[in-house]
């Protein structure tokens, strides 16, 4: 019985080393998409994607792929393209793409805190958890994001998530997230 | 010629183009009128602001809506592309846009073909691309913040949001940052980096720390550094190096940001409305010390 457990266990593991060796990229055109897809796939239970950089031949300087075991690629794309969201491309991938900044920091100004990710600032006041201001990114949906948050609450806010496009939107993401969180705990 | 470009966002308008100017809290491009918010109108708002101080020819815009789609960004590089060879351009500041790796090189092609070459300013999204592209140092300046900072000095990273953990944990050293910017050719000639603390850096040296006034709250303030960008490119213009120019508008956005008494939630176009308050202080004190803004 021993033996069987240990031989299972070894399996489990060779299986487990092997996806994280072999894996794929789902290519997209623009981060929106791939945003979507993300939300859909761990909504199908496949929680073990990732959002990563794509390698640089595919590089626009605003881009994000996702990252996936190859030998589930059969169910992964299938699910995709029942909802409209197949990829423009998928392709094995030969080494460790980069992933986007998921730590934040946060500054306490009183009133007030900032929680920044990557390049991304997003202020709110502790009182009326209200949106007061946010700052810093270079691409084109930052201010627009920005009309659409700023006086808003947290609970209220739309999340950069559902309507942004890029990556300065996804690290916004991150700090909202992580300011809804910081909320929690007070 | 001063021209500044970058993106709008609006759905309402494709390309625009005309000269700027200021009209109480509202910029005015040609025909069409744009809130003073953070991103690209805060950056025209601001030289615009410098340019009428100093009486010289106010700036040309050239706008495009776009909210994160991208077409917006295309008609702009697009329009550079074809237009910067046939102009007199001796300014470009360009800001808020997305990254496109192959229409940025498309359009610093053209400037290439230009008779003179104009004094090139990056800040925001073209600041990335231009990194991205390893062409950062075709550029006179770039204005990055301590975390774009870490991803210039990211030689793997193609956009702030991928810079390696180890980079950013150094953004209390800002000038091992700016070092190894430099050392991997992702800075332009000039460097000025906003934070706490600003550094202005010429061909990979340090030339001046500014630290006052302490106004801390203008970090969360979106459009900040956007003014920075946009006083500079109006200080060039007007004759200033891009060091002196660097210097000044650290000191004006501290001031101006002083004089108002910012909190975190003020917004950007009470900064820009104080902005020829704060050039007054600092020319005062200039003259005092028998200086000038070159």
């Amino acid at each position: 019985m021993g033996i069987l457990k240990n031989l299972f266990t070894f399996r489990k593991k060779q299986s487990d080393s092997d996806q994280s060796q072999v894996r794929g990229l789902l290519i997209y055109e623009n981060v929106n998409d791939v945003i979507q897809a993300e939300t859909l796939l761990k909504k199908a239970g496949y929680d073990y994607i990732r959002v990563v950089a794509p390698p640089p031949d595919y590089r626009t300087g605003c881009d994000l792929s996702l990252e996936f075991p190859i030998v589930e690629q059969v169910g992964i794309v299938r699910t995709l393209e029942e909802h409209n969201l197949s990829p423009m491309e998928t392709i094995h991938l030969s080494e460790d793409a980069l992933k986007p900044v998921e730590i934040c920091k946060t500054k306490d100004f009183g009133d007030y805190i900032m929680v920044r990710a990557a390049n991304m600032k997003l202020t709110f006041e502790k009182v009326s958890q209200k949106i007061v201001n946010i700052s810093g990114g270079g691409c084109s949906d930052v201010p627009y994001l920005a009309n659409e948050m700023i006086g808003k609450t947290l609970s209220e806010a739309p999340s950069p998530r559902e309507i942004g496009y890029t990556l300065c939107a996804y690290s916004l993401a991150v700090a909202f997230e992580e300011a809804k969180k910081t909320v929690g705990k007070t | 010629m001063l021209l500044l470009a970058g993106t709008i966002p609006t759905t309402e308008i494709k390309l625009h183009t005309g000269t700027a100017r200021l009209d109480d809290e509202r910029l005015i491009i040609g025909n069409k009128t744009f809130p003073l918010n953070r991103g690209t109108a805060s950056m025209i708002g601001a030289a615009c602001a410098v340019t009428h101080y100093f009486g010289d020819a106010m700036p040309q815009g050239v706008v495009a809506g776009d909210i994160g789609k991208r077409s917006g960004s295309r008609l702009i590089y697009r329009y550079l592309t074809r237009n910067l060879p046939k102009t007199k351009v001796t300014i470009l500041a360009l800001h808020y846009i997305i990254p496109d790796i192959g229409l940025h090189n498309q359009m610093l092609m053209s400037v290439r073909k230009m008779s003179s070459r104009p004094y090139l300013i990056a800040d925001a999204g073209l600041m990335y691309v231009a990194k991205a592209s390893g062409q950062a140092s075709s550029y006179d300046l770039f204005l990055p913040d301590l975390g774009e900072l870490a991803f210039l000095a990211d030689d793997k990273a193609s956009h702030p949001a991928y810079t390696r953990g180890f980079l950013s944990k150094l953004e209390d050293d800002p000038a091992r940052l700016i070092e190894h910017a430099y050392d991997t050719g992702n800075a332009a000639q000039h460097l000025c980096v906003k934070g706490k603390t600003d550094f202005i850096c010429a061909n990979g040296k340090i030339v001046e720390k500014i630290d006052e006034p302490t106004i801390e709250e203008l970090e969360a303030i979106g459009g900040t550094g956007d003014t920075i960008t946009g006083m500079v490119a109006g200080l060039v213009y007007h004759g200033s190096s891009i060091t002196k120019a660097c210097s000044i508008a650290c000191k004006a956005n501290r001031i101006a940001g002083q004089i108002g008494n910012s909190t975190p939630a003020t917004q950007i176009g009470e900064i820009i409305a104080r902005i020829p308050q704060a050039l007054e202080e600092i020319f005062k004190d200039c003259l005092d010390e028998g200086n000038t803004t070159n």
